[in-house]
């Protein structure tokens, strides 16, 4: 009869300090969540690991906050883009408008032949131009950016299209000088994307390539696990690995030098394009090499 | 604090150290029975003796501070003092937002249960389990295993109090060789005063000491004020030890 | 939520007579990356030991997250991740049960957090390798790891590229830069080089014999340490016409009020002043600005020692 007596006292006590215990936990993770909520800290919750249960919970809790700071994360980032893309546009315009005035008011002076004059309005005009393409360029990211432009899903043969492309800049590449290497499988490959972006994509990349290229290119088209991948690659003797870290970033020119050759809109658009077709796009340097890589997910002809 | 509990015992639990000592001591501990069991190692006036249980002789090596000294501060040095010289892992300790009070008391209680692991349990199992091997399983009668409870219990009382002070020299000393070296000094003028000091006042403070305690609480018979005075000491020396700990623990500034 | 993650008011410590620093006043908020320069000895790991409660003030004091209430500090400690020199490791153990120990110790729910760290460190594939037996950048890395396992809000580096080669220091300033810009992750590292922390960090603090010399932002060193010749001339306008045609440079800018940066003819201030006055343009000032990084900042730490 002790026994028995012993054996449920201490079995009573047993249980009663678990209920105290795991009621402790719990009231520790509610203080926790409570400051998490009331936005008084970003600590993720911690705890006594000691039921497995309430581990499990606390793991559970922990995911949902990841994904309420990617979240937030990925707003902040966007309203600073924002915030960044019209300071810089601003800081981008000045210098071009204030050269294009400059030119216009030397024209306007009397002194200066008509051929001097000519040739000012020209540079004027030449300036204006690309002022306009940057602005065009520009307004095309900002409408592939808002969500309401539909992505059209056809069946693409990369190998076609990348052809069908590098055919009309053949003139570009004479122009510079550049006789591409071209490495295309023999058979097709097909994804499933939006033409008409996915050959913007390709148009950029090769105009990029021949602004930065002096002589050698490789443009290869490639099909492995399923992806499709596109690179380009070409010399970029100046360029640091800071620096491929920010060629899709709006306006980043990496001569710094605002030389005129192009906007510094081009790899965002792509970089935009990829985005929005669910591919990926990286940029690598080796040995001097800019490799930019684009892939998408192949499937099969149907 | 459970956590840090946890994560100590993790530690001591691939610590090196501690397990050469489980394997020398499982060792030795058999060797010195089994010599007493077969009476090539004759022991005499032991308190084991006095109690009728001198098949358990050896016993009384692994309850003398001048031995268990030795076991005690290797795990000091290489479980606690490493720490803060060598690896210098205690500074990730005390900045990952834990009280330092709650980190020392993790760390006595973690070191504590192996040091007792070692020194106390592991030669009293393989004691046990020897003399039931050779038959002499009827000296463990109901009245001697009292005897070896009330015994072994205020002796883990006394062994407490020794950890904590170990614990300290291996804090403060922050080095596994000093604070072997300092263990073992203590033991040693402990000893002296023992043997060789025979005035009335540091024997009477001596007498009050957990060191006298060690020997005393092994006395075969024990009257309950001696039983309620020997938990007094020791309650009394713990809670003193671990406050200086604490209070040092929380001020010391970290390498 | 407060924006300011670490503010130290006065913060002084002294051993024995002599000042490690005196009277440092930082300012951290949230989301930046705070690159804290000095030579070695200049007290920056005095600081950071201080700020991570390893050691305490002499006087002064440290608020961590807007609370500067010395008894809750260790509370607030929990939300951040630190190496303090050389990362502390267990020797015998492998990267998994190292992480594993500072898991228990910090009561983070779930193994995953191992798994996930030891990834994002590129520690993943190192099984039952012992730490002893790590290289050096190993070890840096499972030191970054244990510091990120929590997934803090403020990460204390301290001279973090110590022993790392120089790909691995890439890889280091890669990883902060992406944990900062997803996760908003605080930074505070420290260097004895200005030049090693420029490309991370986007607030610098100078610290010189105990003492901060200058705290200022990455625009603001930039400013000073671009080189650019600063002209001001009565109508902008033509004089950046005039640059663009005659000199046929576009590398200038021209800022809102009209004066105009230009980043070549550093060496030939005369031709550039010469094609502007005999244009018909007024110089109103013309100076050369900038200097390099190693350059300012010995500058700077130099005219304390003559002083």
């Amino acid at each position: 009869m002790i026994y028995v007596a012993l054996t449920l006292f201490f079995l009573t006590l047993l249980l009663l300090t678990r209920e105290f215990v795991l009621k402790k936990e719990v009231k520790k993770i509610s203080k926790q969540l409570q400051l998490y909520n009331k936005s008084k800290t970003n600590k993720k919750i911690d705890m006594s690991l000691l039921d497995k249960d309430i581990e499990n919970l606390g793991i559970e809790i922990n995911k949902l906050m990841d994904l309420y700071v990617t979240e937030n994360r990925k707003r902040v980032r966007f309203k600073n883009e924002q915030k960044q893309a019209v300071a810089n546009m601003s800081h981008d315009l000045r210098t071009p408008l204030t050269s294009i005035l400059g030119f216009i008011q030397m024209a306007e002076d009397d002194d200066i032949t008509t051929d001097e004059r000519k040739e000012l309005l020209a540079t004027a005009i030449k300036r204006a131009k690309r002022l306009e393409e940057m602005l065009k360029e520009f307004f095309e990211l900002s409408i592939i950016e808002s969500t309401d432009r539909p992505m059209k899903s056809e069946q693409i043969n990369m190998r076609n299209l990348t052809i069908n492309i590098l055919m009309s800049f053949y003139d570009r590449f004479n122009d510079k000088n550049i006789e591409p290497i071209i490495q295309v499988p023999e058979n097709d490959v097909f994804i499933v994307s939006d033409e008409s972006a996915v050959t913007r994509v390709i148009e950029n990349l090769f105009s990029n390539a021949i602004a930065h290229s002096n002589g050698n290119l490789i443009i290869s088209l490639e099909e492995n696990d399923r992806r499709a991948r596109l690179i380009v690659k070409n010399d970029a003797l100046s360029l640091t690995e800071e620096d491929v870290d920010r060629i899709f970033d709006r306006f980043y020119m990496a001569d710094q030098s605002r030389s005129g050759k192009s906007t510094g809109l081009g790899l965002s658009i792509v970089k935009s394009f990829m985005e929005k077709m669910d591919g990926t796009i990286t940029g690598q340097l080796n040995d001097e090499q800019l490799s930019i890589i684009c892939e998408w997910e192949t499937v099969k002809n149907k | 604090m459970s956590n840090l509990i946890r994560a100590e015992l993790y530690k001591l639990q691939r610590n090196k150290t501690f397990w050469v000592l489980i394997g020398t001591i499982t060792g030795l501990s058999a060797l010195l029975h089994f010599l007493i069991l077969i009476e090539w190692w004759q022991l005499s006036g032991t308190s084991f003796d006095s109690a009728g249980l001198s098949e358990l002789n050896a016993l009384s090596t692994f309850t003398l501070p001048l031995f268990f000294n030795l076991i005690v501060s290797t795990l000091a040095g290489f479980y606690i003092s490493n720490e803060f010289s060598h690896h210098n892992v205690i500074k990730n300790q005390m900045i990952s937002g834990n009280k330092r009070s709650h980190i020392f008391l993790a760390k006595f209680i973690v070191f504590t249960l192996g040091s007792l692991i070692v020194t106390i349990l592991i030669p009293l199992v393989i004691a046990i389990i020897l003399v039931m091997l050779f038959g002499h399983g009827d000296v463990l009668n109901f009245t001697n295993l009292l005897y070896l409870g009330r015994a072994f219990s205020l002796f883990t009382a006394q062994f407490l109090c020794f950890t904590a002070i170990v614990l300290l020299i291996a804090i403060v000393t922050e080095d596994s060789g000093k604070t072997i070296i300092f263990t073992l000094l203590l033991s040693i003028v402990m000893f002296v005063i023992e043997k060789f000091l025979t005035y009335p006042f540091i024997k009477m403070l001596y007498e009050n000491t957990i060191f006298h305690q060690f020997s005393e609480v092994f006395k075969f018979q024990m009257t309950n004020g001696e039983i309620i005075k020997s938990i007094l000491i020791a309650s009394v020396s713990l809670i003193i030890i671990m406050l200086c700990g604490v209070l040092l623990f929380n001020r010391k500034e970290i390498k | 939520m407060s924006d300011f993650i670490l503010r130290t008011n006065k913060l002084s410590k002294k051993y024995k007579s002599d000042f490690a620093i005196e009277n440092i006043n930082v300012t951290i908020k949230r989301g930046e990356i705070y690159g804290f320069i000095g030579q070695n000895g200049a007290g920056k790991s005095t600081m950071l030991r201080l700020v991570t409660g390893l050691t305490f003030p002499t006087s002064g004091s440290i608020e961590l997250f807007g609370n500067n209430n010395p008894k809750e500090l260790i509370d607030e400690q929990k939300r951040t991740g630190a190496i303090i020199e050389q990362p502390a490791l267990f020797p015998n153990m492998t990267a998994y049960e190292n992480l594993e120990v500072h898991r228990l110790q910090k009561g983070i729910p779930g193994k995953e957090c191992i798994i996930n760290t030891l990834e994002l460190v590129g520690l993943r594939d190192t099984g039952k390798k012992k730490a002893k037996n790590f290289s050096l950048g190993m070890k840096q890395r499972l030191g970054l790891g244990i510091a990120l396992l929590s997934d803090p809000e403020f990460l204390i580096l301290d001279e973090p590229t110590n022993g790392l080669d120089p790909m691995g220091i890439v890889e280091l300033r890669e990883l902060i830069k992406v944990l900062n810009r997803e996760k908003g992750l605080t930074v505070l590292i420290s260097s004895h080089m200005l030049s090693e922390l420029y490309q991370l960090a986007n607030k610098f603090g100078i610290i010189h014999r105990g003492k901060l010399l200058e705290e200022l932002t990455g625009k603001e060193l930039d400013e000073k340490c671009r080189q650019h010749l600063r002209i001001k001339v009565d109508d902008p306008t033509k004089g950046a016409t005039i640059l663009e045609k005659q000199l046929s440079t576009t590398d200038f800018e021209v800022m809102p009020d009209g004066t105009i940066k230009l980043f070549n003819f550093l060496d030939d201030v005369f031709t550039v002043s010469r094609t502007l006055t005999s244009n018909g343009l007024v110089i109103e000032h013309l100076s050369q600005n900038g200097d390099s990084l190693e350059n300012y900042f010995s500058k700077l730490i130099g005219g304390v020692d003559i002083v």
